[in-house]
Parts: C-alpha cells; sequence; structure tokens
C-alpha cells in the first residue's frame, strides 16, 4: 500500500469511532394509524432506541434517523439530543393508514455495531409492544455494516 | 458546474441547512442537485430531501472521498448528463475528507464533458453539543474544521454564549484561516449568506500536494 493511502486509511479509521445499526421495517396497525398515532409512535420509536443504546453504554448519539413511508404522506423523524427531544417533520395528510414501511438508522459513539444492533432491537420491541403492533424487518443492514473494512479497528 | 460540500459531524444540522440552502439557490433561479452519502448500506436522508421537491441522489455503501469515488464520479456525470444542474450539493458521510472528496468529484470530467469548480467547503459545528463532541469525537471534528474554508457554527438559537465562544475559540485554533459564520438551521439565520457563499464564491481545485500536507499534519510524522 502506497504511503499516502495509508495515511488516507489511518485517517478514516480514526475518524470512525461509531456504532452503527440500520433496518427498513414494515409495520401494521390494525386500528389504524392518524397522523397524531404515527407521531407518538416515531417519537416513541426513536426514544426507546435511544434509551436502549445509552443503558448498554453508548455516551454520545451521532444521529437516530427514521423515515416513515404511508399512503397518506411521510413524517421524518430526527433525534439528536435527548435534552432538545425528537424532531419531526410530517407531510401525512389527515385520515386514517394501516400499513406503513419505516427506515431506521442509528449511529452512536461508545459502543460497536452489535451492541447497537441488540440495544436498538430491544427497543424496537418495546415501543411495538407498547402500541400493539405487528412488524416485520424487511431488511436489517447489520451484516453490510459490519462488513465495511474501514470500520474495523485494527 | 459547481460542487458545494456542506460537512459536518451527525447531527450538526447538515440535512435541515441544505434542504434551505437548496431551495433558496433554487428560489434565486438555480438548477440544484444534491448527493447524500452514507457509509452504511441506508441513508434516510435522500427520501426526506425528495420531499421537499429536490433533486436528490444517493450514494450508500461506502465513502465517496476514497472507497466509492468511482460512484461519486459517476453519480455527477450522469446528473450532469440527464438533470443539468448548476450546482451540485453534496453532503459528506461523517468520515469524507473534503479534499478527497474534491479529487473525487474532479474524476467525472474524464467520464463527460464537464468542469468541475468548488464552492467553498463549508463544515458545521454543533455548539449546543461543543463539550460532549469534544470529548467523544475529537479526531473527527477537528479534521472537518482543518479542512474547511468555512466553519458555520449552528445552532446558535439554542447555544449559551459560553458554548459559542468555546466553538469559536476551538475553530480558531484548529483553522485560523476559516471564515467563521454563526447560524441556526432551526430559525434560518444565515442561510442566505451560506447561499451567498455557495453561489458567488469558489475555492481551489484539487491539489494532491496539499491534501498531502493535510493527512500529514495530522497522522502523519508521528
Amino acid at each position: 500500500m502506497e504511503e499516502d493511502d495509508e495515511l488516507h486509511l489511518e485517517m478514516h479509521r480514526a475518524a470512525d469511532e461509531l456504532g452503527k445499526y440500520a433496518a427498513k421495517m414494515h409495520i401494521n396497525d390494525s386500528k389504524g394509524f392518524t397522523p397524531h398515532s404515527a407521531k407518538r409512535f416515531m417519537d416513541g420509536l426513536l426514544t426507546a432506541v435511544a434509551e436502549e443504546n445509552f443503558n448498554d453504554g453508548a455516551d454520545l448519539i451521532g444521529h437516530i434517523k427514521a423515515f416513515l413511508t404511508s399512503p397518506t404522506g411521510t413524517l421524518m423523524s430526527s433525534l439528536v439530543d435527548p435534552k432538545v427531544g425528537v424532531q419531526l417533520t410530517s407531510t401525512l395528510e389527515a385520515g386514517r393508514f394501516e400499513e406503513a414501511e419505516v427506515t431506521l438508522h442509528v449511529i452512536v459513539h461508545g459502543i460497536w455495531d452489535d451492541k447497537v444492533r441488540d440495544a436498538t432491537r430491544r427497543g424496537i420491541k418495546k415501543v411495538i409492544r407498547k402500541y400493539d403492533l405487528e412488524l416485520e424487518v424487511l431488511k436489517d443492514h447489520f451484516d453490510t455494516e459490519k462488513s465495511i473494512e474501514h470500520h474495523l479497528k485494527k | 458546474m459547481k460542487l458545494a460540500q456542506i460537512a459536518g459531524f451527525l447531527g450538526s444540522g447538515k440535512t435541515t441547512l441544505l434542504i434551505d440552502v437548496a431551495r433558496e439557490l433554487v428560489q434565486r433561479g438555480h438548477r440544484i442537485a444534491i448527493i447524500v452519502n452514507d457509509v452504511g448500506e441506508i441513508n434516510v436522508d435522500a427520501k426526506f430531501i425528495e420531499s421537499y421537491g429536490l433533486k436528490a441522489r444517493e450514494i450508500s455503501g461506502g465513502c465517496i472521498c476514497c472507497q466509492i469515488a468511482g460512484s461519486f464520479a459517476n453519480t455527477i456525470a450522469v446528473l450532469h448528463n440527464t438533470f443539468k444542474p448548476d450546482i451540485i450539493i453534496v453532503e459528506p458521510s461523517g468520515v469524507a475528507i473534503p479534499w478527497g472528496l474534491k479529487r473525487a468529484a474532479e474524476y467525472s470530467e474524464e467520464e463527460t464533458d464537464v468542469i468541475i469548480e468548488h464552492a467553498p467547503v463549508i463544515t458545521l459545528v454543533d455548539s449546543t453539543r461543543i463539550d460532549l463532541l469534544m470529548d467523544a469525537v475529537r479526531r473527527l471534528v477537528e479534521t472537518q474544521i482543518r479542512e474547511a474554508d468555512v466553519v458555520l457554527i449552528n445552532k446558535v438559537d439554542a447555544a449559551t454564549d459560553e458554548q459559542i465562544e468555546k466553538s469559536r475559540t476551538m475553530i480558531k485554533k484548529i483553522n485560523p484561516t476559516a471564515e467563521i459564520l454563526l447560524v441556526s438551521g432551526r430559525n434560518q439565520v444565515g442561510l442566505k449568506e451560506v447561499a451567498d457563499i455557495i453561489e458567488t464564491r469558489v475555492s481551489p481545485r484539487y491539489d494532491e500536494a496539499v491534501e498531502k500536507e493535510l493527512l500529514r499534519k495530522q497522522y502523519g510524522s508521528q
């Protein structure tokens, strides 16, 4: 490897001290989501995921983001600072919908990918139970995240 | 075609600012495309940006300054040939190196008939979390500041005077030549100034000697 490539790689490794997990999910609410209940769900989801990650040793949120796509619009949610809380941006129209897709992306500092995955899954389960929803994970990106070479400390 | 990078640590407000700046530039008559990059396979920002009616492309699964520089160059070339933007705003991953990204962007000149011009490299710093960030991810934050032409101290509406001053002192120490602006993405403070910077000013093209020097300053000769 060239000297400059080594420097470049070193820089990336030094910089990338973050644990990551991402999942694409299908959720179903037999009672039907309203814009209000969808916001409550997304707020609860991000808060629970953050709590579980902090419980497992994370000391800083990079970001926790989720994007909900439904037949009546979209809902973006983001949590960076627990003191500030979950920020929501909605284009959901009035009315109910039963099914939606949610893409969740978690990046935290202080714990590695496997712990982030376990903590995040616990957070998801908690919220699904709380709101009595059905959930199917369509795609779990843990293996992909893990396989990205320059995430690995050597 | 001009390329503008908006860098910064996760949660620093890049996406919010990028959307507002892009809309401002569209209002001024520019044709704007946006490229968002994440090292993971998923990036939720592109979907969010498109929900504002903006043209966004997502490049995931690696860092566009090195690992997937070819995909980045190809995306620029395709955007140039199909959408014909006059400005592309790039939100790089949190680990991208601005000078490496310049080089990767210029690769697109080999793929199509385009000349890349760079807007000043902009880095955002979250003033409300400055202590946390300097404790946890100091090296990364320092790198992003060191390679910036303009550093935006963001979230000044929510930060204390002490946090803002601490951010300013830190930035000056790391990069004495960087221009510093106070902004608030939430209240759109500084938005027009950032749009002006992207619209009217330029930053040097990739220079291998400069990149080597920047990398060595931080990681070489240790």
